[in-house]
Protein backbone atom coordinates (compact mmCIF):
# COMPACT_ATOMS: atom_id res chain seq x y z
CA UNK A 1 0.00 0.00 0.00
CA UNK A 2 1.31 3.31 -1.01
CA UNK A 3 1.66 5.83 1.72
CA UNK A 4 2.66 8.71 -0.52
CA UNK A 5 1.03 9.63 -3.77
CA UNK A 6 3.43 9.72 -6.68
CA UNK A 7 4.02 13.16 -8.03
CA UNK A 8 3.89 12.57 -11.75
CA UNK A 9 4.23 16.22 -12.57
CA UNK A 10 7.91 15.96 -11.79
CA UNK A 11 8.33 13.06 -14.12
CA UNK A 12 9.79 13.61 -17.53
CA UNK A 13 7.97 12.30 -20.52
CA UNK A 14 10.40 9.45 -20.82
CA UNK A 15 9.94 8.50 -17.18
CA UNK A 16 6.19 8.45 -17.62
CA UNK A 17 6.51 6.21 -20.65
CA UNK A 18 8.81 3.89 -18.75
CA UNK A 19 6.27 3.71 -15.95
CA UNK A 20 3.45 3.01 -18.36
CA UNK A 21 5.47 0.31 -20.07
CA UNK A 22 5.79 -1.32 -16.66
CA UNK A 23 2.00 -1.23 -16.28
CA UNK A 24 1.30 2.11 -14.65
CA UNK A 25 -1.81 3.42 -16.37
CA UNK A 26 -1.80 6.65 -14.39
CA UNK A 27 1.49 7.55 -15.98
CA UNK A 28 -0.16 7.36 -19.37
CA UNK A 29 -2.97 9.60 -18.21
CA UNK A 30 -0.38 12.22 -17.42
CA UNK A 31 1.22 11.83 -20.80
CA UNK A 32 -2.17 12.22 -22.40
CA UNK A 33 -2.87 15.36 -20.40
CA UNK A 34 0.41 16.89 -21.50
CA UNK A 35 0.02 16.26 -25.20
CA UNK A 36 -3.67 16.07 -25.92
CA UNK A 37 -3.99 19.70 -26.94
CA UNK A 38 -0.71 19.67 -28.80
CA UNK A 39 -1.69 16.72 -30.89
CA UNK A 40 -5.23 17.79 -31.64
CA UNK A 41 -4.03 21.19 -32.82
CA UNK A 42 -1.21 19.66 -34.76
CA UNK A 43 -3.60 17.42 -36.66
CA UNK A 44 -6.07 20.25 -36.97
CA UNK A 45 -3.55 22.41 -38.77
CA UNK A 46 -2.08 19.66 -40.79
CA UNK A 47 -5.36 18.10 -41.87
CA UNK A 48 -7.12 20.99 -43.50
CA UNK A 49 -8.59 22.41 -40.26
CA UNK A 50 -10.94 19.47 -39.96
CA UNK A 51 -11.76 19.18 -36.29
CA UNK A 52 -13.36 15.73 -36.43
CA UNK A 53 -10.51 14.33 -38.42
CA UNK A 54 -8.03 15.92 -36.04
CA UNK A 55 -9.67 14.26 -33.04
CA UNK A 56 -9.85 10.93 -34.82
CA UNK A 57 -6.19 11.06 -35.60
CA UNK A 58 -5.33 12.11 -32.08
CA UNK A 59 -7.38 9.18 -30.80
CA UNK A 60 -5.58 6.80 -33.12
CA UNK A 61 -2.22 8.14 -32.06
CA UNK A 62 -2.87 7.67 -28.35
CA UNK A 63 -4.43 4.26 -28.76
CA UNK A 64 -1.33 3.18 -30.66
CA UNK A 65 0.76 4.23 -27.72
CA UNK A 66 -1.58 2.37 -25.37
CA UNK A 67 -1.43 -0.81 -27.41
CA UNK A 68 2.26 -0.76 -28.21
CA UNK A 69 4.19 1.26 -25.66
CA UNK A 70 7.26 -0.83 -26.41
CA UNK A 71 7.47 0.80 -29.85
CA UNK A 72 8.90 3.86 -28.12
CA UNK A 73 12.65 3.77 -27.70
CA UNK A 74 13.28 4.95 -24.15
CA UNK A 75 16.60 6.45 -25.17
CA UNK A 76 14.87 8.93 -27.47
CA UNK A 77 13.09 12.17 -26.75
CA UNK A 78 9.40 11.39 -26.30
CA UNK A 79 8.18 14.71 -27.64
CA UNK A 80 10.05 14.45 -30.90
CA UNK A 81 9.11 10.78 -31.25
CA UNK A 82 5.45 11.65 -30.75
CA UNK A 83 5.56 14.42 -33.32
CA UNK A 84 7.38 12.25 -35.81
CA UNK A 85 4.70 9.56 -35.46
CA UNK A 86 1.99 12.17 -35.89
CA UNK A 87 3.77 13.66 -38.87
CA UNK A 88 3.98 10.25 -40.53
CA UNK A 89 0.28 9.71 -39.95
CA UNK A 90 -0.40 12.98 -41.72
CA UNK A 91 1.78 11.97 -44.64
CA UNK A 92 -0.11 8.71 -44.97
CA UNK A 93 -3.34 10.65 -45.00
CA UNK A 94 -2.02 12.89 -47.73
CA UNK A 95 -1.25 9.85 -49.84
CA UNK A 96 -4.74 8.47 -49.29
CA UNK A 97 -6.30 11.74 -50.24
CA UNK A 98 -4.12 11.89 -53.33
CA UNK A 99 -5.41 8.51 -54.42
CA UNK A 100 -9.02 9.47 -53.75
CA UNK A 101 -8.57 12.69 -55.66
CA UNK A 102 -7.84 10.69 -58.79
CA UNK A 103 -10.94 8.52 -58.61
CA UNK A 104 -12.99 10.78 -60.89
CA UNK A 105 -15.36 12.23 -58.33
CA UNK A 106 -13.50 15.48 -58.14
CA UNK A 107 -14.52 18.75 -59.52
CA UNK A 108 -13.78 18.90 -63.24
CA UNK A 109 -10.47 20.36 -64.23
CA UNK A 110 -10.56 24.11 -64.66
CA UNK A 111 -13.35 24.61 -62.18
CA UNK A 112 -12.29 25.92 -58.79
CA UNK A 113 -14.24 24.82 -55.74
CA UNK A 114 -13.58 28.03 -53.95
CA UNK A 115 -12.80 31.49 -55.11
CA UNK A 116 -9.43 32.27 -53.61
CA UNK A 117 -9.38 35.78 -54.91
CA UNK A 118 -8.81 38.18 -52.01
CA UNK A 119 -10.70 41.38 -52.37
CA UNK A 120 -8.76 44.61 -51.65
CA UNK A 121 -10.81 45.55 -48.63
CA UNK A 122 -10.38 42.09 -47.16
CA UNK A 123 -6.71 42.02 -47.94
CA UNK A 124 -6.09 44.89 -45.60
CA UNK A 125 -8.44 43.68 -42.93
CA UNK A 126 -6.70 42.79 -39.72
CA UNK A 127 -9.15 40.02 -39.09
CA UNK A 128 -8.04 38.33 -42.19
CA UNK A 129 -4.41 38.21 -41.19
CA UNK A 130 -4.74 34.66 -39.99
CA UNK A 131 -6.43 33.62 -43.19
CA UNK A 132 -3.77 35.32 -45.25
CA UNK A 133 -1.11 33.67 -43.16
CA UNK A 134 -2.58 30.27 -44.00
CA UNK A 135 -2.74 31.17 -47.66
CA UNK A 136 0.85 32.25 -47.74
CA UNK A 137 1.89 29.24 -45.74
CA UNK A 138 0.25 26.97 -48.29
CA UNK A 139 2.15 28.72 -51.02
CA UNK A 140 5.40 27.80 -49.34
CA UNK A 141 7.32 24.70 -50.12
CA UNK A 142 6.32 21.73 -47.96
CA UNK A 143 9.75 21.51 -46.39
CA UNK A 144 9.74 25.19 -45.40
CA UNK A 145 6.17 25.12 -44.24
CA UNK A 146 6.50 22.18 -41.91
CA UNK A 147 9.62 23.65 -40.32
CA UNK A 148 7.85 26.96 -39.78
CA UNK A 149 4.77 25.26 -38.31
CA UNK A 150 6.78 23.10 -35.97
CA UNK A 151 8.77 26.12 -34.81
CA UNK A 152 6.00 28.66 -34.38
CA UNK A 153 2.88 26.56 -33.89
CA UNK A 154 4.22 23.65 -31.87
CA UNK A 155 7.01 25.56 -30.17
CA UNK A 156 9.74 23.01 -30.90
CA UNK A 157 13.35 24.05 -30.73
CA UNK A 158 15.64 23.70 -33.72
CA UNK A 159 17.14 20.49 -32.43
CA UNK A 160 13.73 19.05 -31.71
CA UNK A 161 12.58 19.92 -35.19
CA UNK A 162 15.71 18.32 -36.61
CA UNK A 163 15.07 15.15 -34.60
CA UNK A 164 11.41 15.05 -35.52
CA UNK A 165 12.02 15.45 -39.22
CA UNK A 166 15.26 13.46 -39.07
CA UNK A 167 17.24 16.16 -40.82
CA UNK A 168 20.26 18.26 -39.97
CA UNK A 169 19.84 21.19 -37.52
CA UNK A 170 21.59 23.49 -39.98
CA UNK A 171 19.07 22.56 -42.63
CA UNK A 172 16.27 23.36 -40.22
CA UNK A 173 17.81 26.73 -39.52
CA UNK A 174 18.14 27.72 -43.16
CA UNK A 175 14.62 26.55 -43.99
CA UNK A 176 13.16 28.41 -41.06
CA UNK A 177 15.09 31.52 -41.99
CA UNK A 178 13.78 31.38 -45.54
CA UNK A 179 10.19 30.77 -44.50
CA UNK A 180 10.17 33.52 -41.92
CA UNK A 181 11.58 36.13 -44.23
CA UNK A 182 9.25 35.18 -47.06
CA UNK A 183 6.15 35.34 -44.93
CA UNK A 184 7.22 38.55 -43.23
CA UNK A 185 7.74 40.28 -46.56
CA UNK A 186 4.33 39.21 -47.86
CA UNK A 187 2.38 40.00 -44.72
CA UNK A 188 3.98 43.32 -43.86
CA UNK A 189 1.22 45.07 -45.75
CA UNK A 190 -1.15 44.30 -42.88
CA UNK A 191 1.03 46.16 -40.43
CA UNK A 192 0.35 49.60 -41.96
CA UNK A 193 -3.40 49.07 -41.98
CA UNK A 194 -3.46 47.76 -38.46
CA UNK A 195 -1.59 50.67 -37.02
CA UNK B 1 20.52 30.90 -33.30
CA UNK B 2 17.26 31.81 -34.92
CA UNK B 3 15.39 31.05 -31.76
CA UNK B 4 17.49 33.55 -29.94
CA UNK B 5 17.10 36.03 -32.75
CA UNK B 6 13.31 35.72 -32.59
CA UNK B 7 13.36 36.19 -28.87
CA UNK B 8 15.59 39.20 -29.21
CA UNK B 9 13.40 40.73 -31.88
CA UNK B 10 10.26 40.14 -29.85
CA UNK B 11 11.61 41.39 -26.53
CA UNK B 12 13.93 44.22 -27.43
CA UNK B 13 13.98 47.35 -29.51
CA UNK B 14 16.47 47.82 -32.29
CA UNK B 15 18.37 50.57 -30.51
CA UNK B 16 18.69 48.39 -27.41
CA UNK B 17 20.65 45.68 -29.22
CA UNK B 18 24.22 45.03 -28.27
CA UNK B 19 26.86 44.19 -30.82
CA UNK B 20 26.43 40.46 -30.29
CA UNK B 21 22.66 40.70 -30.45
CA UNK B 22 22.88 42.77 -33.56
CA UNK B 23 25.10 40.16 -35.14
CA UNK B 24 22.61 37.51 -34.15
CA UNK B 25 19.56 39.23 -35.65
CA UNK B 26 21.44 40.26 -38.74
CA UNK B 27 20.55 36.92 -40.31
CA UNK B 28 16.89 37.95 -40.36
CA UNK B 29 16.92 41.70 -40.54
CA UNK B 30 19.35 44.19 -42.08
CA UNK B 31 18.17 47.49 -40.62
CA UNK B 32 15.81 49.04 -38.12
CA UNK B 33 12.85 49.07 -40.48
CA UNK B 34 13.12 45.39 -41.24
CA UNK B 35 13.59 44.79 -37.54
CA UNK B 36 10.27 46.46 -36.82
CA UNK B 37 8.50 44.59 -39.60
CA UNK B 38 9.83 41.31 -38.37
CA UNK B 39 8.86 42.16 -34.83
CA UNK B 40 5.33 42.91 -35.91
CA UNK B 41 5.12 39.74 -38.02
CA UNK B 42 6.28 37.49 -35.21
CA UNK B 43 3.92 39.07 -32.74
CA UNK B 44 1.00 38.79 -35.15
CA UNK B 45 1.83 35.16 -35.82
CA UNK B 46 1.83 34.41 -32.11
CA UNK B 47 -1.57 36.03 -31.78
CA UNK B 48 -2.89 34.16 -34.77
CA UNK B 49 -1.76 30.86 -33.32
CA UNK B 50 -3.44 31.57 -30.04
CA UNK B 51 -6.68 32.43 -31.75
CA UNK B 52 -6.45 29.42 -34.01
CA UNK B 53 -6.00 26.87 -31.27
CA UNK B 54 -8.82 24.48 -30.60
CA UNK B 55 -9.67 22.48 -27.54
CA UNK B 56 -10.17 18.79 -27.67
CA UNK B 57 -13.65 17.55 -26.85
CA UNK B 58 -14.16 15.59 -23.64
CA UNK B 59 -15.37 12.75 -25.77
CA UNK B 60 -11.87 12.21 -27.10
CA UNK B 61 -10.42 11.79 -23.65
CA UNK B 62 -13.26 9.49 -22.69
CA UNK B 63 -12.59 7.22 -25.66
CA UNK B 64 -8.89 7.11 -25.04
CA UNK B 65 -9.33 6.33 -21.39
CA UNK B 66 -11.85 3.62 -22.17
CA UNK B 67 -9.34 2.09 -24.49
CA UNK B 68 -6.68 2.39 -21.84
CA UNK B 69 -8.78 0.61 -19.24
CA UNK B 70 -9.91 -2.19 -21.55
CA UNK B 71 -8.35 -5.61 -21.14
CA UNK B 72 -5.76 -6.29 -23.77
CA UNK B 73 -7.86 -9.05 -25.33
CA UNK B 74 -10.62 -6.59 -26.18
CA UNK B 75 -8.37 -3.96 -27.65
CA UNK B 76 -9.04 -4.29 -31.35
CA UNK B 77 -7.81 -1.17 -32.85
CA UNK B 78 -6.72 -2.69 -36.12
CA UNK B 79 -10.02 -3.03 -37.88
CA UNK B 80 -8.25 -4.04 -41.05
CA UNK B 81 -6.78 -7.15 -39.44
CA UNK B 82 -7.27 -10.59 -40.95
CA UNK B 83 -9.64 -12.00 -38.37
CA UNK B 84 -11.87 -8.92 -38.15
CA UNK B 85 -12.05 -8.99 -41.92
CA UNK B 86 -12.87 -12.66 -42.22
CA UNK B 87 -15.22 -12.83 -39.24
CA UNK B 88 -16.87 -9.46 -38.73
CA UNK B 89 -19.07 -9.42 -35.69
CA UNK B 90 -21.85 -7.29 -37.10
CA UNK B 91 -22.81 -9.61 -39.97
CA UNK B 92 -24.72 -12.81 -40.30
CA UNK B 93 -22.86 -16.03 -40.83
CA UNK B 94 -23.58 -16.23 -44.55
CA UNK B 95 -22.38 -12.68 -44.99
CA UNK B 96 -19.01 -13.36 -43.40
CA UNK B 97 -16.18 -13.57 -45.91
CA UNK B 98 -14.73 -16.64 -44.21
CA UNK B 99 -17.94 -18.58 -44.81
CA UNK B 100 -18.27 -17.33 -48.39
CA UNK B 101 -14.69 -18.20 -49.27
CA UNK B 102 -14.94 -21.67 -47.78
CA UNK B 103 -18.12 -22.37 -49.77
CA UNK B 104 -16.43 -21.17 -52.94
CA UNK B 105 -13.41 -23.37 -52.26
CA UNK B 106 -15.63 -26.39 -51.70
CA UNK B 107 -17.46 -25.76 -54.97
CA UNK B 108 -14.22 -25.47 -56.91
CA UNK B 109 -12.73 -28.60 -55.37
CA UNK B 110 -15.94 -30.55 -55.98
CA UNK B 111 -16.05 -29.42 -59.58
CA UNK B 112 -12.47 -30.50 -60.13
CA UNK B 113 -13.08 -33.89 -58.53
CA UNK B 114 -16.10 -34.52 -60.70
CA UNK B 115 -14.28 -33.46 -63.83
CA UNK B 116 -11.32 -35.67 -63.07
CA UNK B 117 -13.53 -38.77 -63.43
CA UNK B 118 -14.11 -37.99 -67.08
CA UNK B 119 -10.46 -38.63 -67.80
CA UNK B 120 -10.83 -42.24 -66.75
CA UNK B 121 -13.26 -42.99 -69.54
CA UNK B 122 -12.31 -46.34 -70.99
CA UNK B 123 -13.47 -45.31 -74.44
CA UNK B 124 -10.73 -42.77 -74.69
CA UNK B 125 -7.85 -44.15 -76.72
CA UNK B 126 -4.50 -44.44 -75.05
CA UNK B 127 -1.53 -43.67 -77.20
CA UNK B 128 1.03 -46.11 -75.89
CA UNK B 129 3.19 -46.14 -79.01
CA UNK B 130 2.17 -49.67 -80.02
CA UNK B 131 -0.45 -48.80 -82.58
CA UNK B 132 0.16 -50.59 -85.85
CA UNK B 133 -1.69 -49.39 -88.91
CA UNK B 134 -3.62 -51.92 -90.94
CA UNK B 135 -2.88 -50.18 -94.17
CA UNK B 136 0.11 -48.13 -94.94
CA UNK B 137 -0.56 -45.57 -97.60
CA UNK B 138 -2.98 -47.85 -99.42
CA UNK B 139 -0.11 -50.02 -100.58
CA UNK B 140 0.72 -53.62 -100.05
CA UNK B 141 3.22 -54.31 -97.37
CA UNK B 142 2.60 -57.96 -97.03
CA UNK B 143 1.65 -60.01 -94.09
CA UNK B 144 3.47 -59.61 -90.87
CA UNK B 145 3.33 -62.41 -88.41
CA UNK B 146 4.90 -61.95 -85.06
CA UNK B 147 4.99 -65.07 -83.01
CA UNK B 148 6.53 -65.44 -79.62
CA UNK B 149 7.63 -68.54 -77.78
CA UNK B 150 4.31 -69.06 -76.10
CA UNK B 151 2.50 -69.33 -79.38
CA UNK B 152 0.94 -65.93 -79.36
CA UNK B 153 0.67 -64.78 -82.93
CA UNK B 154 0.21 -61.23 -84.05
CA UNK B 155 -0.69 -60.79 -87.66
CA UNK B 156 -0.19 -57.54 -89.48
CA UNK B 157 -1.36 -57.64 -93.06
CA UNK B 158 -2.45 -55.41 -95.87
CA UNK B 159 -4.63 -57.26 -98.30
CA UNK B 160 -4.43 -54.90 -101.21
CA UNK B 161 -1.56 -55.89 -103.48
CA UNK B 162 -0.80 -52.36 -104.53
CA UNK B 163 2.56 -50.73 -104.83
CA UNK B 164 3.93 -48.72 -101.98
CA UNK B 165 6.66 -46.24 -101.82
CA UNK B 166 10.02 -46.85 -100.34
CA UNK B 167 9.37 -44.53 -97.43
CA UNK B 168 6.15 -46.35 -96.57
CA UNK B 169 7.92 -49.65 -96.67
CA UNK B 170 10.57 -48.32 -94.36
CA UNK B 171 7.94 -47.01 -91.99
CA UNK B 172 6.38 -50.42 -91.89
CA UNK B 173 9.71 -51.95 -91.11
CA UNK B 174 10.33 -49.49 -88.32
CA UNK B 175 6.96 -50.35 -86.80
CA UNK B 176 7.83 -54.01 -87.04
CA UNK B 177 11.11 -53.40 -85.39
CA UNK B 178 9.48 -51.65 -82.48
CA UNK B 179 7.08 -54.54 -81.98
CA UNK B 180 9.92 -57.02 -82.07
CA UNK B 181 11.87 -54.92 -79.66
CA UNK B 182 8.99 -54.89 -77.21
CA UNK B 183 8.51 -58.62 -77.45
CA UNK B 184 12.17 -59.39 -76.96
CA UNK B 185 12.33 -57.06 -74.07
CA UNK B 186 9.37 -58.59 -72.30
CA UNK B 187 10.42 -62.19 -72.85
CA UNK B 188 14.10 -61.91 -72.09
CA UNK B 189 14.08 -59.41 -69.33
CA UNK B 190 15.87 -61.71 -66.94
CA UNK B 191 18.62 -62.53 -69.35
CA UNK B 192 19.15 -58.92 -70.21
CA UNK B 193 20.09 -58.36 -66.62
CA UNK B 194 23.30 -60.21 -67.36
CA UNK B 195 24.22 -57.48 -69.76
CA UNK B 196 25.96 -54.65 -68.08
CA UNK B 197 24.91 -51.06 -68.49
CA UNK B 198 27.57 -50.40 -71.06
CA UNK B 199 25.86 -52.80 -73.43
CA UNK B 200 28.29 -55.70 -73.17
CA UNK B 201 27.44 -59.19 -72.05
CA UNK B 202 29.17 -59.83 -68.79
CA UNK B 203 28.56 -63.60 -68.51
CA UNK B 204 30.89 -66.32 -69.61
CA UNK B 205 30.41 -68.17 -72.90
CA UNK B 206 30.76 -71.91 -73.09
CA UNK B 207 32.89 -73.66 -75.63
CA UNK B 208 29.82 -74.70 -77.57
CA UNK B 209 28.74 -71.12 -77.76
CA UNK B 210 32.11 -69.98 -79.04
CA UNK B 211 32.10 -72.67 -81.65
CA UNK B 212 28.63 -71.74 -82.80
CA UNK B 213 29.60 -68.11 -82.99
CA UNK B 214 32.54 -69.03 -85.17
CA UNK B 215 30.28 -71.11 -87.43
CA UNK B 216 27.84 -68.30 -87.66
CA UNK B 217 30.51 -65.85 -88.66
CA UNK B 218 31.83 -68.17 -91.33
CA UNK B 219 28.37 -68.68 -92.63
CA UNK B 220 27.76 -64.97 -92.74
CA UNK B 221 30.93 -64.44 -94.67
CA UNK B 222 29.79 -66.99 -97.19
CA UNK B 223 26.49 -65.29 -97.62
CA UNK B 224 27.85 -61.83 -98.01
CA UNK B 225 27.58 -61.96 -101.76
CA UNK B 226 23.94 -60.94 -101.48
CA UNK B 227 23.51 -59.32 -98.15
CA UNK B 228 25.87 -58.53 -95.37
CA UNK B 229 26.10 -57.98 -91.70
CA UNK B 230 25.47 -54.52 -90.61
CA UNK B 231 26.24 -54.39 -86.97
CA UNK B 232 29.31 -56.48 -87.14
CA UNK B 233 31.14 -54.73 -84.36
CA UNK B 234 28.24 -54.86 -82.03
CA UNK B 235 27.73 -58.52 -82.67
CA UNK B 236 24.32 -58.42 -84.27
CA UNK B 237 24.40 -60.24 -87.60
CA UNK B 238 21.76 -60.23 -90.28
CA UNK B 239 22.43 -62.85 -92.83
CA UNK B 240 20.78 -63.75 -96.08
CA UNK B 241 21.00 -66.32 -98.75
CA UNK B 242 22.75 -65.27 -101.92
CA UNK B 243 20.22 -66.20 -104.50
CA UNK B 244 17.01 -66.03 -102.54
CA UNK B 245 16.69 -62.45 -101.57
CA UNK B 246 13.18 -61.34 -102.33
CA UNK B 247 10.74 -60.08 -99.84
CA UNK B 248 10.97 -57.09 -97.63
CA UNK B 249 10.41 -57.12 -93.93
CA UNK B 250 11.15 -60.77 -93.43
CA UNK B 251 12.78 -61.11 -90.13
CA UNK B 252 13.24 -64.29 -88.19
CA UNK B 253 14.58 -63.96 -84.75
CA UNK B 254 15.48 -67.27 -83.25
CA UNK B 255 15.72 -67.23 -79.55
CA UNK B 256 15.48 -69.73 -76.85
CA UNK B 257 12.34 -68.10 -75.59
CA UNK B 258 11.22 -65.97 -78.48
CA UNK B 259 10.54 -66.82 -82.07
CA UNK B 260 9.46 -63.98 -84.32
CA UNK B 261 8.74 -64.57 -87.94
CA UNK B 262 7.73 -61.92 -90.41
CA UNK B 263 6.12 -63.45 -93.44
CA UNK B 264 5.45 -62.44 -96.97
CA UNK B 265 1.99 -62.06 -98.30
CA UNK B 266 1.21 -65.70 -98.19
CA UNK B 267 4.63 -67.04 -97.56
CA UNK B 268 7.20 -67.01 -94.91
CA UNK B 269 10.71 -66.80 -96.23
CA UNK B 270 13.42 -68.07 -94.02
CA UNK B 271 17.09 -68.09 -94.77
CA UNK B 272 19.34 -70.84 -93.61
CA UNK B 273 16.74 -72.74 -91.68
CA UNK B 274 18.16 -75.09 -89.23
CA UNK B 275 21.29 -73.11 -88.71
CA UNK B 276 20.04 -71.31 -85.70
CA UNK B 277 22.71 -70.73 -83.17
CA UNK B 278 21.68 -70.81 -79.57
CA UNK B 279 23.77 -68.33 -77.66
CA UNK B 280 22.14 -68.81 -74.32
CA UNK B 281 24.34 -71.69 -73.36
CA UNK B 282 21.34 -73.93 -72.66
CA UNK B 283 20.97 -77.35 -74.33
CA UNK B 284 18.81 -77.28 -77.39
CA UNK B 285 16.68 -80.18 -76.35
CA UNK B 286 15.09 -77.95 -73.77
CA UNK B 287 13.26 -76.19 -76.50
CA UNK B 288 11.02 -79.20 -76.93
CA UNK B 289 8.01 -79.11 -79.10
CA UNK B 290 8.16 -75.41 -79.79
CA UNK B 291 11.48 -75.71 -81.54
CA UNK B 292 10.52 -78.63 -83.65
CA UNK B 293 7.25 -77.00 -84.57
CA UNK B 294 9.07 -73.88 -85.58
CA UNK B 295 11.58 -75.77 -87.68
CA UNK B 296 8.84 -77.63 -89.43
CA UNK B 297 6.99 -74.45 -90.21
CA UNK B 298 10.10 -72.70 -91.43
CA UNK B 299 10.97 -75.57 -93.67
CA UNK B 300 7.53 -75.57 -95.26
CA UNK B 301 7.76 -71.91 -95.90
CA UNK B 302 11.19 -72.20 -97.40
CA UNK B 303 10.00 -74.90 -99.76
CA UNK B 304 7.02 -72.90 -100.81
CA UNK B 305 9.15 -69.89 -101.34
CA UNK B 306 11.78 -71.65 -103.41
CA UNK B 307 9.13 -73.19 -105.63
CA UNK B 308 7.40 -69.91 -106.37
CA UNK B 309 10.12 -67.34 -106.48
CA UNK B 310 12.86 -66.59 -108.82
CA UNK B 311 15.34 -64.11 -107.62
CA UNK B 312 18.00 -62.10 -109.21
CA UNK B 313 19.73 -59.89 -106.78
CA UNK B 314 22.61 -57.57 -106.70
CA UNK B 315 25.43 -59.16 -104.81
CA UNK B 316 27.09 -57.76 -101.83
CA UNK B 317 24.65 -55.23 -100.67
CA UNK B 318 24.84 -54.36 -97.12
CA UNK B 319 21.57 -53.78 -95.44
CA UNK B 320 20.86 -51.53 -92.64
CA UNK B 321 18.77 -53.19 -90.02
CA UNK B 322 17.18 -49.94 -88.97
CA UNK B 323 16.20 -48.71 -92.38
CA UNK B 324 15.61 -52.07 -94.02
CA UNK B 325 17.91 -51.19 -96.93
CA UNK B 326 20.04 -48.37 -97.98
CA UNK B 327 18.81 -45.83 -100.48
CA UNK B 328 22.11 -45.66 -102.27
CA UNK B 329 21.61 -49.14 -103.62
CA UNK B 330 18.07 -48.56 -104.72
CA UNK B 331 18.88 -47.47 -108.25
CA UNK B 332 21.61 -50.00 -108.69
CA UNK B 333 19.43 -52.96 -107.95
CA UNK B 334 18.73 -55.29 -110.79
CA UNK B 335 15.33 -56.37 -111.85
CA UNK B 336 13.79 -58.87 -109.57
CA UNK B 337 11.21 -61.22 -110.93
CA UNK B 338 8.94 -63.20 -108.78
CA UNK B 339 5.46 -64.56 -108.59
CA UNK B 340 2.35 -62.54 -107.91
CA UNK B 341 2.04 -63.91 -104.46
CA UNK B 342 5.53 -63.06 -103.62
CA UNK B 343 5.35 -59.65 -105.11
CA UNK B 344 4.68 -57.27 -102.28
CA UNK B 345 6.59 -54.20 -103.21
CA UNK B 346 6.96 -51.72 -105.98
CA UNK B 347 4.89 -52.34 -109.08
CA UNK B 348 2.29 -54.64 -107.67
CA UNK B 349 1.08 -57.74 -109.48
CA UNK B 350 1.24 -56.26 -112.93
CA UNK B 351 4.65 -54.84 -112.65
CA UNK B 352 7.05 -57.68 -112.46
CA UNK B 353 10.00 -55.45 -112.58
CA UNK B 354 10.95 -53.05 -109.89
CA UNK B 355 14.04 -51.17 -109.10
CA UNK B 356 14.05 -51.30 -105.41
CA UNK B 357 15.94 -53.65 -103.32
CA UNK B 358 13.77 -55.16 -100.72
CA UNK B 359 15.00 -56.46 -97.47
CA UNK B 360 16.22 -59.94 -97.47
CA UNK B 361 14.83 -62.31 -94.94
CA UNK B 362 16.97 -61.70 -91.96
CA UNK B 363 17.96 -64.52 -89.79
CA UNK B 364 19.47 -63.46 -86.56
CA UNK B 365 21.00 -66.39 -84.85
CA UNK B 366 23.10 -64.94 -82.13
CA UNK B 367 20.70 -64.30 -79.38
CA UNK B 368 23.08 -62.71 -76.95
CA UNK B 369 24.36 -60.32 -79.47
CA UNK B 370 20.85 -59.46 -80.45
CA UNK B 371 20.13 -58.67 -76.86
CA UNK B 372 23.12 -56.42 -76.78
CA UNK B 373 21.90 -54.80 -79.91
CA UNK B 374 18.49 -54.09 -78.44
CA UNK B 375 19.97 -52.91 -75.23
CA UNK B 376 22.21 -50.48 -76.99
CA UNK B 377 19.35 -49.44 -79.20
CA UNK B 378 17.03 -48.73 -76.29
Amino acid sequence: MRLLKTDYSKYTDEDLMRSYTEGDKVAFEHIYARYESFMVNFFYRKLWSDRIKAEDFAHDLFTKIIDKPESFDLTRNFKTWLFSVANNMCKNEYKKQEVRKNTGYDIPEGVEAEDNTVLPDKAVDQNNFNEQLKIELNKLNDKHREVFELRHFEGLSLNEIAETLEINAGTVKSRLHHATKTLAEKLTVFRKTMI
Amino acid sequence: MIKEAENIILNKQYYELSVDELATVSELVANAEEFEDMKWFLASTQQALVSEKIEATPDLKKKVMEHLNQPKEKRRFWLNGVIPFLLPEDKRFYQKPAFQMSVAALLIIGFLLINNNSFKDSTVALNDGKMIPDKVGGGETGKLIVEDAEGTVTTLQNDTPESISLAESMDSLSVTRSVISDLVESETLEEIDEISHDGFYSGELSEDDLKKIEESKNRDLNNLNSTGSVFGDNGGTISGKADKTVAPAIVDIDDESTVTTIKNNNQTVVNNPGQTVDMSGQPKDIKGKKKSEKDRRLKQNADAYSSNNEVVDKPEIEQNLGGGFDNKYRDETKVITESDDADMSVGGAKDKEFKEIRPFSMHVNETKELKKLFTVYK
